[in-house]
Formats: C-alpha cells, structure tokens, sequence
C-alpha cells in the first residue's frame, strides 16, 4: 500500500494541476494536503484506501480556498492566453488545445471538475470517487453528468438536446 | 415530446467510464445503435475523456519538486506501521514482565496520539527500565544536544517537584530529532521531557494520553513541539507542564 505512495503522489500532482491550472499553485496545493496527511496519518486505518483518503484531503484542502485557487487560476490563465501570440511554444498546436482544456475545465464548479478529473484522468471507479469527495454516488454521477454535459456545451458553442429514453 | 430519462443519462455516462456490467452494457449498446444523437453525444464524451486524459499526463502536468518528494518520504514514514522500535520492545517487554507488570499492554500502540507519541513513549518505558541507555549530562553536551534540536535554552528545573535530571539522549522519530531528558526523584519515579524542532509554525494546546499507567502530555508553541511521561496522575503532569509552560528558557 505505502509502496504505491508515488504513484498516488503523482496522480495527486496532475489533478492538482488540473484544477489549478498552473504548478505553482498545484504544487503549494499538494505540498498542503500533503502536511496535512502526515499530521493526520495517525487517523488512516490499515485497510483503508489510501488513494481515495489522499484525493479526499487534497479536494477539502482545494474546496476551503477554491476562491483563491480559482482567481489565480484566472489570472494565469489571462496572462498566457495575452501572451500567446508573442511566444512560440515548441508545441503550439498542443499547447493551445491544453489551454482551452484548462480554460473550458475552469468554467465548472470546483465539484464539477474535482469528479470530472478524478474519473477521467484518474480513471478512479465511481464508488472510490465517491469516497475520496465524502459523497453519495448519485450526487456523483450527478455532478460528473452536469460537468461532462457544460463541458461539451462550452466545446461546441451549442446547448445540448435532451437525451431519450431506452426502454 | 421527447422524455428526459436520468437513468439513462447515468447509464450513458457509466457506458464511458466502462463502469456498467455486461448486460446494461449491452443493452446502452443496442439503443445507441439506433440513436445517432446519443451517439453522438456519447463519442463527445470519450473525445473529452481523451483529451483531459491526454492534458493531465502531458510531460508538463508534473515537474520535479524535492519539497514534495521529501514531504513524500514523511508521510510514507508515518504510514509505515512501527518497526524501528522492535528490538527495544522486546527488551521493555522482557523487563516489564520480570517485573511483573503487564508488558503485552504495550504492543498496542498509542493510536490516539500523534506519530511522535509512539517514540515518545518507548523512549520513556525505555529509560524506566534502563537507565543506563542515557548518558550523563554535562552543560556542554546539553547545550550540544538543544542545538541539534535547533533549540538554544538551558534545562528546565524541576528541582520544586522533586526531580533531578538524570541524563540525555537524542532519540530519532518521524517528525525529527527528540532531545529527551529523564528526571528521577527520591523514590525512584522517572518523568521524560522532550523537545523536537518542527518545521511549521502551529499552537497545539495541551493533549493528555494514557497507556498502562504512563501519562504523556503533549503541546507545541511555535516551532516547538513538547512532551511529558509520567507515570503520575493527569493533575500532577498537568502542574509539571504548566510549570513548563511559563518557564524561563532563557540562557
């Protein structure tokens, strides 16, 4: 379990990443949650998920100051898009489709985005999300179907029709 | 009019993820097949899947950090369960039941407490049984030991409660080097101070735990984090670190 630390660490960095949209606040983002694991690692059980107790403390840590995370994130955003057309990044076609991901992203709620993340970059299963957020998994599914559903309003410029039944 | 059917806005959402079994697979399947507009919208979402996934595990989402690799190693030591003090348990255990006391009582470990607490009270248990594991003091060895702690002070007296100092160490942990100081009184009681060096600054007010007739109190003023053993009552400990609290530390 403790063995897989780095890997969960790793994972922590791009979710990090993700919703702060820029390292240094992702990485003063994970070095708090991290802090905060070590002074509450006497509290994790053996047994538990140490994945989904990670994500859990770095997405309480993020929710508690999501204002200033998202107004950095903003302001980072701002900058790199003014100055993008006096730089040349080495991979401009990428570096534009990581911005609009991010800019897009930025345009969800701080839940919206945690599940988004945690599902499809983390691929973390929905009751493992469910745990790292403190949530039910229909409240989940309901964030994860409203952020997908923005996300793709906001990719093509549309509103969505409704979806029909199955059965 | 069309029906909204939330279930199967879950389910198409389930469908990406490969969160459903084989059957509502099948069945998710069979409807798309036949919908073009869901399919649509459901090839959105594994593009969108794609293309976050892709971001996030881009070479620029994670750049080398030592701050978070030695946060890391911290935390991995705090998670790993106790094993640097086996071969020291034995021996308390070995002494303690000689004694005739319950020495199986302390392979419990100290869970309400911070990790600290665990080394605190082996180290206390430790000296109890073998005072000859700490080493006389002199005033140039303890100003050596306070500045290896990152502390310059001179050594609390608790001559007013009966106890001299008996000895010093520098005990290893997780969260630092602890200096731990043992007094001992005329009748033989062993109190064990310690101070350790935190990195962050933080207030922790004063926190009381038991194990098998030990008292350990701990607190932290600023960059300085406290412990007291005993095997006294909470009020005689509290008195020793109210003491503590308001004393000169001042060279």
């Amino acid at each position: 379990m403790i063995d897989d630390l780095e890997v969960h660490i790793t994972s922590l960095r791009r979710y990090a990443w993700v919703l702060c949209g820029n390292h240094a606040d992702a990485d003063d983002l994970v070095q708090e949650s991290l802090l905060k694991a070590i002074a509450a690692a006497h509290t994790f059980k053996p047994g538990r998920n140490l994945r989904a107790w990670l994500f859990s403390i770095l997405h309480n840590t993020f929710v508690s100051q999501k204002r200033q995370y998202a107004r950095r994130a903003r302001a980072s955003r701002f900058i790199d898009t003014a100055l993008r057309d006096t730089q040349v990044p080495a991979n401009q076609e990428k570096h534009v489709e990581a911005e609009n991901t991010l800019s897009m992203l930025s345009h969800l709620t701080p839940d919206q985005q945690s599940v988004l993340v945690l599902i499809a970059v983390e691929g973390l299963s929905y009751a493992e999300a469910a745990e790292a957020l403190d949530i039910p998994i229909g409240t989940l599914m309901s964030r994860l179907a409203r952020g997908r559903e923005e996300l793709r309003r906001l990719a093509s410029g549309g509103k969505p029709g409704p979806l029909k039944a199955v059965k | 009019m069309m029906r909204e059917d939330p279930d199967l806005e879950i389910e198409l959402h389930a469908y990406v993820d490969g969160d459903l079994d084989e059957e509502t697979m099948a069945r998710v399947e069979h409807y798309l097949a036949s919908h073009a507009d869901a399919a649509a919208r459901v090839r959105e979402y594994l593009q969108q899947k794609n293309t976050l996934r892709r971001l996030a595990r881009s070479a620029d989402a994670v750049q080398a950090s030592p701050r978070i690799d030695e946060l890391k190693d911290r935390l991995a030591r705090r998670l790993r369960p106790p094993g640097r003090w086996g071969w020291q348990r034995s021996l308390i255990v070995a002494a303690m039941f000689a004694a005739g006391w319950m020495g199986h009582m302390l392979l419990q470990p100290l869970v309400d407490g911070p990790g600290f607490t665990e080394e605190v009270l082996q180290a206390h248990l430790l000296t109890t049984v073998d005072p000859t594991e700490v080493l006389p003091i002199s005033k140039d060895r303890l100003t050596r030991l306070f500045t290896r702690v990152g502390a310059e002070r001179r050594l609390p007296d608790l001559a007013s409660f009966g106890f001299q100092p008996i000895g010093a160490e520098l005990v290893p942990s997780d969260e630092g080097i602890l200096l731990h100081v043992p007094y001992r009184d005329a009748k033989g009681t062993t109190i064990s101070y310690f101070l350790v060096h935190d990195d962050e600054v933080a207030e922790v007010p004063r926190h009381i735990l038991h194990r098998d007739g030990v008292t350990l109190a701990y607190w932290q003023h600023q960059h300085d984090r406290y412990a007291v053993a005993a095997p006294l009552t909470d009020d005689e400990v509290s008195r020793i670190v109210t003491y503590l609290d308001e004393y000169d530390y001042g060279k």
